[in-house]
């Protein structure tokens, strides 16, 4: 990986910068996996985030990348501030840098407000550097730098709250209110982020709204103690995350392509609905006898996991189905195949579940699981807007792009200060 | 205040973009010359346009100098071209009546020393600081500029903003903004409902007019602006996203959907709406054309270079003379000498390469094999080595071979536009199987995967899927990489097939009925006497051309200009079906052009990324010329080798001992970035028969098109050339030089920043303007340039009253001549000299230049 990296930045200017960024990014990461204290992990932490600036301002000539660095710096220092806040007050109380073991003791032995303060400082730090709502506004303007940063930093920078949160447990999870707080970020997270990567259309700030939405349902997951799921989720994410970027350029490619292969079209009306529900229903013809099979339902987190996988695997097949291209033989493969795949990741799920669960700390007071179902609910109802007569209303639209976010500074937000006073900076330059 | 009328504003509009050059989408993009706009003026007065700049840096040329990249000498004649007074006119009006009359009296020596070396010594030791024509570093394209456009502060997020809503209108986003009547109509629509704008925009946009003329009208009135000053606010809106303009110039053009002036009512009323004032007075307008007052120490310092006495006090009075000369060498014409001195340089040296041909077989087999190339900058490299390894015959044409297509493959569902730009339709050309049985088959394949890959985008562009699928995916697709890396190891180097379909269905005919009999004829006898192709070997090849590459944004500038950005295979394969029909040869025996039945045209195509030729239609060939085909095919093989060979010394990464197949390679590498050079470093068009040009190495930096007199009677087949290729030519030269001159306004970028919208352009980061040209991985590497920009040098050999006929009555050469975009030199026999042609087609002789005198 690495080497494909620096090949990608032949000869650039910024790649001595690039390599020593990633190994300290690297090492950071690892640091803070590694960490034997709350104090260790601070630093790792904060280890990792400045070395993710230093990848960011990797072209320091480019007004965009300074805007960008300087927008990350802020949200990024709050994160970080809320973090060693965090780690000093537990340390003061407990007299000494504490282990992950003593970790729930010290955390009791916090009079209320201050555990509560606590709580809500480390929920700080996570929202900040997973780029949770309200401080998502960072991740959107990081596009300046070089395709490998931003694959690097989403596959391993953003989901590194999720480990913040395993480690401190004990303590985040003691306040179910303060969780709350954690899950409606994620909640407003996975909302906004669907919204962008509906509306964007330049292919990198899909990535970068899909992110957001991601660390939001990890970080719900979190608050439900479906922490199995939430590492699946982190790790298949990085992978997934880190090739989309570093395969942005195939657009032409898939343009081309796309030219050249034959379309069939869908199937009219009747047949289609009837195909579209027996994509909702087949996927369970795996997902349950495979679920009976291994143990009956299971923790929650794989619960969730075979759910979701119900979904993709009932988008697909809707797909495949509703298309006249997938002629009877084709179908008679594939269907099965869709519901042994679903079997098999009802399986897989089951397995790293039981192997995780022995390492993955549970929560203390987690909230109940129809929290997770309220956003994804929501998301279920956006994704089918652009499809909906009402998505075509300029209204609804409008609304969904203020949901979205831009990574534009605010329009005419300063300009009759401006006018007003002719040396005053203008909204971009206040900006940098 | 009155307001003008729709049919007015529209006029207003139009007046305002005939600067601009449309710019082609990603998929289908060619060449276009960045400045078309400005031709109606000289190159050198671009300094005067806000954004613009015709040469590199003034330090890069004396960089050059110092490594020998540019002959003294040249820089000699080209101070006289650029600034003929100093031949005349300046030196004897300053009174100095030294030798020639155009000598200034600075005793050097004892001798007088006269005002071009004067000039020279001045453009060595160039005044520092202020007053040089662009600062250091600017070149780079890592983000520089990263707005676009003309940055006006105030008006920037205006400008961001509007760059994000026309991506949403002219991508495609999962979720489309709502229709409307046409791009301003939308865009309003779109905008008084977006909550991401304060409340007061909306209310402000909701109160204009609904039709982009109206709304164009008020917000010029309502801001005082008179008739007087409309175009110049016109042209200001134009001038503040250049990119996206260029392209909805071109959408305007092949869509038909939107208009500019639709663009420049999205803006003006935009800008209104947020409060800020429409036109800044003078905004980006303050273009230093370089102090006019004349640095004393430059002086001091030209005078001591001159004299060659480092020590030399000079008089009041020489002091005074040096400076009125150097008042005439502002920063920008000292650019423009300097860049002109590195064109001679090399022109000078290709003419004086060309003495020494070698028209003679030198290769140890030799086959009766004409092979046709395009005219392409890559061609030459292939010919060169084909010519060394089996001595054929070759010959340069653009490379669409006079056939223009729009070319539907077997299962493609839109046709490709495979022409040049210049022409404005092709010919409907489909494809059918011999085989139906087994095309059926492949075609239920290609569908059922088509199926698939519309199913997993969708699992992957629904938000509520999209959750599982990257689990799903991201898990599988760690599973499959270390599968993939398992799999390398055991079985290196095995290549992917191309991506664009074509190959799976063995025996596919072109269906040329699209293109009447009597097209064919025209076409063929067109091509045929351009080529100077009239006498013919039993076998002749025609080679299209294309590249390989993956996760590049940019293939389609590698890929074929003349065919519209397209791999060249179907032109070749449509010329040499059309050659081969007997209908089509026997009325080209009426009209003089006589194939033997014996003769066979065979299409081949070149992978520039490779250096492999593949047969085309391979079920076509008769056996009779079987054998001849796989002798040709075992030699191509031997000279792509030395081809790939002696390309991998300019790629960036790699050197003489990097195995072949590592070069070979970076076509199916997604993190290569640089695949091929593409046509860096092109810088000459040579228009004349291949013995002049045979046995050269011209180090791929040529056009080579073929002309021979005595197959073009009527100096129609000149004329074509003259007016298609060789403008073509110049559009891709022009591609490369402002790409690389002026990377900020005409290139795309630094590549790792690349952020496509769809495929009709990329940003360069999160926001800005749509980026317009080529990335800066196509003409450099980090600070070093891989491509040197120079202005097309074009040598024609043919009757010089023919080219002078042909260039005074075609206002494109003449315009390109007289403005000094191009250099055209003439001759019309070998060994003739060289003469240059002006733009009233007169010759004068080139000025000699002297090598070296220092």
């Amino acid at each position: 990986m690495g080497a494909v990296k620096s090949r990608i930045l032949r000869g650039d200017r910024g790649q001595r910068r690039f390599v020593v960024g990633v190994n300290v990014l690297t090492a950071a990461a690892i640091g803070l996996v590694l960490a034997p204290t709350m104090v260790w992990a601070a630093v790792a932490w904060s280890a990792a985030g400045a070395a993710l600036l230093t990848l960011l301002a990797i072209y320091p000539t480019s007004r965009q990348a300074r805007d960008g660095v300087v927008r990350a710096l802020r949200q990024l220092a709050i994160g970080d501030l809320a973090l060693w806040m965090a780690v000093l007050t537990m340390a003061v109380q407990a007299g000494h840098d504490v282990t992950w073991a003593d970790l729930p003791a010290v955390t009791r032995s916090l009079p209320a407000g201050s555990s509560v303060l606590v709580s809500l400082l480390l929920v700080v730090a996570c929202a900040s550097r997973s780029a949770q709502v309200p401080l998502n506004g960072w991740l959107r303007t990081t596009l300046a730098a070089p395709t490998p940063v931003s694959a690097i930093m989403h596959a391993g920078i953003v989901n590194a709250s999720a480990f913040l949160v395993f480690r401190f447990g004990p303590t985040i999870t003691e306040h179910t209110g303060v969780l709350a707080i954690l899950a409606a970020c994620g909640a407003a997270s996975m909302l906004g982020g669907s919204a962008g990567y509906l509306l964007r259309a330049d292919v990198k700030g899909r990535l970068v709204a899909s992110t957001t939405a991601q660390m939001g349902v990890m970080l719900v997951a979190l608050s439900v103690d479906a922490w199995g799921a939430a590492l699946v989720h982190l790790m298949g994410h990085g992978v997934y995350k880190a090739r989309r970027f570093l395969r942005a350029g195939e657009q032409v490619d898939a343009r081309r392509r796309s030219l050249a292969t034959p379309d069939a079209g869908r199937f009219a009306a009747p047949a289609r609905r009837i195909a579209t529900a027996s994509a909702v229903v087949l996927p369970g013809l795996g997902i349950i006898p495979a679920a009976w099979m291994v143990g009956g339902s299971g923790t929650l987190s794989t619960v969730l996991l075979a759910a979701s996988g119900w979904v993709a695997a009932a988008v697909l097949l809707q797909g495949l189905l509703t298309n006249r291209g997938v002629r009877r033989f084709a179908r008679n493969l594939l269907v099965p195949l869709v519901v042994v795949a679903s079997a098999a990741w009802t399986i897989a799920v089951h397995a790293f579940d039981a192997l995780a669960s022995s390492d993955v700390p549970a929560a203390v007071h987690p909230l109940p699981v129809w929290v997770l179902l309220v956003p994804l609910l929501l998301v279920g109802a956006l994704s089918a807007l652009p499809h909906l007569t009402a998505g075509r209303h300029p209204a609804v639209y409008g609304w969904a792009a203020r949901l979205a976010g831009t990574p534009v500074p605010r329009l005419g937000s300063r300009p009759r200060r401006a006018s007003a006073h002719r040396t005053t900076t203008s909204p971009v330059q206040e900006i940098a | 205040m009155n307001q003008p009328s729709a049919p007015q504003v529209r006029a207003i509009v139009a007046g305002a973009a005939r600067t601009i050059t449309p710019t082609w989408p990603l998929t289908s993009f060619i060449a276009v010359n960045p400045a078309s706009g400005h031709l109606r003026r000289s190159m050198r007065e671009l300094a005067q346009v806000p954004g613009e700049t015709p040469t590199r840096a003034e330090h890069e040329y004396l960089r050059a100098c110092r490594a020998g990249q540019i002959d003294l000498g040249a820089l000699r004649t080209a101070l006289l071209e650029v600034v003929p007074e100093f031949g005349g006119a300046v030196g004897s009006g300053i009174g100095g009546q030294g030798p020639g009359g155009a000598g200034v009296d600075v005793a050097g020596g004892g001798r007088p020393v006269g005002a071009v070396d004067i000039a020279v010594a001045a453009l060595l030791t160039p005044p520092t600081g202020r007053g040089t024509a662009r600062a250091e570093g600017a070149g780079y394209g890592g983000g520089v500029g990263a707005y676009g456009g003309v940055v006006d502060d105030a008006l920037a997020p205006v400008d961001q903003y509007l760059s994000h809503v026309l991506a949403r209108f002219s991508a495609d986003p999962v979720w489309a903004p709502p229709l409307g009547e046409g791009l301003y109509d939308r865009f309003r629509g779109l905008a008084v409902h977006d909550r991401s704008l304060p409340r007061r925009t909306r209310a402000m946009l909701r109160e204009l007019p609904n039709t982009a003329e109206a709304a164009i009208a008020t917000v010029l009135a309502t801001h005082g602006i008179g008739a007087a000053e409309r175009s110049a606010a016109v042209a200001a809106q134009l001038a503040a996203l250049p990119g996206w303009v260029s392209h909805l110039a071109w959408r305007a053009e092949h869509e038909g959907d939107v208009t500019l002036t639709d663009f420049v009512a999205c803006r003006l009323a935009l800008a209104h709406a947020a409060g800020v004032a429409v036109m800044t007075s003078g905004a980006g307008v303050s273009v230093s054309t370089g102090s006019t007052a004349v640095d004393d120490a430059w002086v001091t310092r030209t005078i001591r270079h001159a004299t060659k006495d480092p020590a030399h006090e000079a008089t009041p009075a020489e002091h005074e003379t040096v400076a009125r000369l150097l008042a005439a060498l502002d920063a920008h014409t000292r650019a423009m000498i300097w860049q002109t001195a590195a064109e001679t340089t090399y022109r000078d040296e290709l003419i004086a390469a060309l003495e020494h041909t070698d028209a003679g077989p030198t290769a140890e087999q030799v086959l009766d094999v004409q092979m046709v190339f395009c005219i392409d900058t890559r061609s030459e490299g292939l010919r060169r080595q084909l010519e060394r390894h089996v001595g054929v015959q070759t010959y340069g044409l653009a490379g669409f071979f006079g056939v223009p297509l729009r070319y539907t493959g077997l299962f493609g569902q839109h046709p490709r536009e495979q022409y040049p730009a210049l022409l404005r339709s092709g010919y409907a050309v489909t494809e059918r199987a011999n085989d139906t049985t087994e095309a059926d088959r492949v075609r239920r394949q290609r569908t059922l995967l088509g199926a698939l890959r519309a199913a997993t985008e969708q699992v992957a562009s629904t938000p509520a899927s999209a959750f599982a699928w990257a689990e799903v995916f991201g898990w599988g697709a760690l599973l499959a990489d270390v599968g993939r890396a398992v799999r390398r190891a055991s079985r290196p180097n095995r290549g992917a097939g191309p991506a664009d379909g074509g190959g799976a269905v063995p025996a596919v005919t072109l269906d040329l009925r699209g293109m009447p009999l009597d097209d064919r004829v025209v076409a063929a006898e067109a091509a045929l006497r351009m080529a100077g192709l009239t006498r013919f070997s039993p076998l002749v090849v025609l080679t299209g051309h294309r590249t390989t590459t993956v996760n590049n944004l940019y293939r389609a500038a590698l890929d074929c200009g003349a065919c519209g950005g397209n791999p060249g295979g179907a032109n070749a394969r449509a010329a040499a079906a059309i050659c081969n029909d007997p209908a089509v040869r026997e009325r080209l025996a009426g009209r003089g052009i006589v194939v033997p039945d014996t003769t066979w045209f065979v299409a081949i195509e070149h992978e520039t990324t490779t250096d492999r030729v593949t047969v085309l239609d391979p079920h076509l060939i008769p056996a009779s010329h079987q054998e001849l085909v796989d002798q040709l095919l075992a030699a191509a093989a031997a000279a792509g080798d030395a081809l790939t060979a002696e390309r991998r010394r300019q790629l960036p990464g790699a050197d003489d001992h990097t195995p072949l197949r590592r070069i070979r390679g970076r076509a199916t590498d997604a993190a290569e970035m640089y695949p091929e050079l593409g046509l860096a470093g092109n810088a000459a068009i040579v228009i004349a028969p291949r013995s002049i040009t045979r046995g050269v190495d011209l180090q791929r930096r040529t056009f080579l098109h073929d002309y021979d007199p005595a197959a073009d009677p009527d100096g129609s087949a000149l004329t074509n050339i003259m007016t298609a290729p060789l403008i073509v030519a110049q559009w891709i030269n022009a591609q490369y030089y402002f790409s690389t001159v002026n990377p900020e306004r005409h290139g795309a970028g630094n590549k790792t920043l690349h952020n496509p919208i769809g495929d009709l352009g990329v940003l360069a980061g999160h926001t800005g303007d749509l980026r317009t040209g080529l990335p800066w991985q196509s003409v450099a590497v980090g600070d070093e340039l891989l491509h040197e920009p120079l202005r097309l040098s074009v040598l024609i050999q043919a009757p010089l009253d023919r080219i002078a006929q042909i260039v005074a009555s075609t206002d494109a050469l003449r315009a390109l001549i007289a403005g000094g975009w191009i250099s055209l030199h003439a001759r019309a026999e070998t060994h003739q000299p060289w003469l240059r042609v002006g733009a009233d087609g007169a010759t004068t002789d080139s000025p000699t230049t002297e090598r070296n005198p220092s």
